[in-house]
């Protein structure tokens, strides 16, 4: 009777503990810098990311590469020059949602997160605010944030006539579902 | 739920908790992989090496480069005289040859698609007005799988001289051609070679500068660019012609040496040369001046990048 209690337990909390997982099907990252000569604007939708609620851990993950541009031009450079992509391919958070008490509650959440964040191979701990909207089937994510450039190491070239600024807006939007473990992407 | 049969029918097995850890190593092992899960979500690691080069030219010479699609690259390039004066125009009284001008090249090129290029231009040289187009074969990709840049550059070219002796008659004699694959590798972030394989065809030749001159020529270009900086390179280009040159006016190998530097939208490159021309279907057979007499030229272009 012991074991049978202990399994059903056991088997519950796995149950439940799958079901807290979420990835985040649809999903842009983009970025808005503002100068007097010209704005910088770009998306990036190769992104992939998971939402743990039972841990509250937030995973993200994307491609530099997948930043487009309205300037091709401003790509290139963007990628060759400022974030080295083909050094630094890749961005990662790695966080907790500080109020992970309320978020799997249906409604909208103002929650802050926590974590770890590289770009261009440098670390650093941030904590941006966001809001989290749960429904039955959903969860949608909403942030917004600035990030310093010389704190991830980007330089701009003394030789560039454009200025560019030297923080960015990052605006993270995303819907995730209950993640499937047999599903692929 | 159905699971009270199965508990049931485990109930005496002694495995069941062996089990029941195994699920979760199971469920921990997924939980741990989450990083490789991510990365494999985002395809892509088979990407095109992008910029190679800077421009779509890198002195005298083509690159694999084309302007990207929707965007205008306006050209302005200057070739000054000869710098000493043994070649004839140099030295002091025209400050090393920046009184002259050799060539000046006005150019528009624009990008139909990624892969697709065409351009237009205007010489002082013969009064060229030419047409090209660029297309992108091969692209060299970050994982190697495709391990060169192949380009395919064909121009053709008009001369609107004045004809009082009636040598472009008929005017058919006005045309020349020049064809060129251009073979691309990116080596390192700041070193990129190419080979460029090239094809002269002129329509009239002057047998008076060299009588066994041929209409058809074949000729080998090599390039490069080394970065120093993110902005700042070294520059060099050279063409060897396969021809007969014993006889008539002695023509040299078109050797340029220079730097480059961008400024985001803009590239300027500063360079020394001893090419006659700006365009490939004249400065590859029509060089006669040389480095050793002095036949070196300052020579400028701008590249201004509009996106329309």
């Amino acid at each position: 009777m012991k074991k049978t209690f202990l399994f059903i337990l056991l088997f519950l909390s796995f149950i439940s503990g799958k079901a807290q997982l979420y990835s985040c099907k649809e999903g842009t990252v983009s970025f808005f810098s503002e100068t007097p000569f010209e704005n910088i604007d770009a998306a990036n939708k190769s992104i992939s990311s998971f939402l743990n609620f039972s841990t509250g851990e937030v995973i993200f993950f994307l491609q530099i590469r997948g930043f487009k541009f309205d300037k091709a031009l401003m790509q290139e450079h963007f990628n060759e020059k400022y974030l080295e992509s083909d050094k630094y391919p890749n961005a990662v958070f790695r966080g907790k949602i500080n109020e992970r008490e309320i978020v799997s509650k249906p409604g909208a959440h103002n929650v802050t997160v926590t974590g770890k964040l590289t770009i261009h191979g440098v670390e650093n701990e941030i904590t941006v605010p966001g809001i989290i909207i749960t429904t039955d089937d959903t969860i949608k994510v909403r942030c917004l944030f600035t990030v310093a450039l010389k704190d991830y190491n980007i330089t701009i070239p003394k030789l560039v006539f454009q200025s560019i600024a030297e923080t960015v807006t990052v605006k993270i939007n995303g819907a995730y579902t209950i993640y499937k473990k047999d599903e692929k992407k | 739920m159905a699971l009270t049969p199965f508990i049931k029918k485990m109930k005496k097995n002694n495995c069941l908790l062996i089990f029941i850890l195994l699920v979760y190593s199971l469920a921990a092992s997924a939980q741990d992989s989450l990083m490789a899960l991510l990365q494999s979500g985002v395809s892509g690691a088979n990407e095109k090496i992008i910029a190679t080069f800077k421009s779509t030219k890198i002195i005298s010479a083509q690159t694999n480069e084309t302007t990207k699609k929707r965007n205008l690259d306006f050209r302005v390039g200057h070739l000054f005289g000869n710098m000493g004066t043994k070649a004839g125009g140099g030295g002091s009284h025209t400050l090393y040859g920046l009184d002259q001008s050799t060539d000046i090249r006005i150019s528009f090129d624009y990008g139909i698609t990624e892969r697709l290029m065409v351009s237009f231009g205007r010489n002082k040289r013969q009064e060229n007005l030419s047409g090209a187009v660029k297309f992108r074969l091969l692209e060299q990709t970050t994982n190697n799988k495709i391990p060169l840049a192949i380009t395919f550059y064909g121009s053709s070219a008009f001369s609107p001289k004045a004809d009082p002796e009636e040598i472009y008659t008929p005017s058919e004699r006005r045309m020349s051609y020049c064809a060129q694959l251009i073979i691309a590798r990116n080596f390192s972030r700041s070193f990129s070679f190419e080979i460029i394989p090239s094809f002269v065809h002129r329509n009239l030749i002057d047998l008076r500068v060299n009588p066994t001159d041929k209409n058809d020529l074949l000729s080998l270009g090599f390039g490069g660019r080394m970065k120093l900086t993110r902005s700042f390179g070294i520059i060099a280009d050279y063409f060897h012609n396969f021809r007969d040159e014993s006889t008539g006016i002695k023509m040299y190998a078109p050797l340029s040496l220079g730097v480059e530097i961008e400024t985001g939208g803009h590239v300027f490159s500063i360079m020394f040369t001893n090419a006659s021309g700006l365009l490939e279907n004249d400065f590859i057979p029509n060089t006669s001046d040389s480095w050793g007499d002095g036949g070196s030229k300052f020579s400028f272009n701008i590249s201004r990048v509009f996106k329309l």
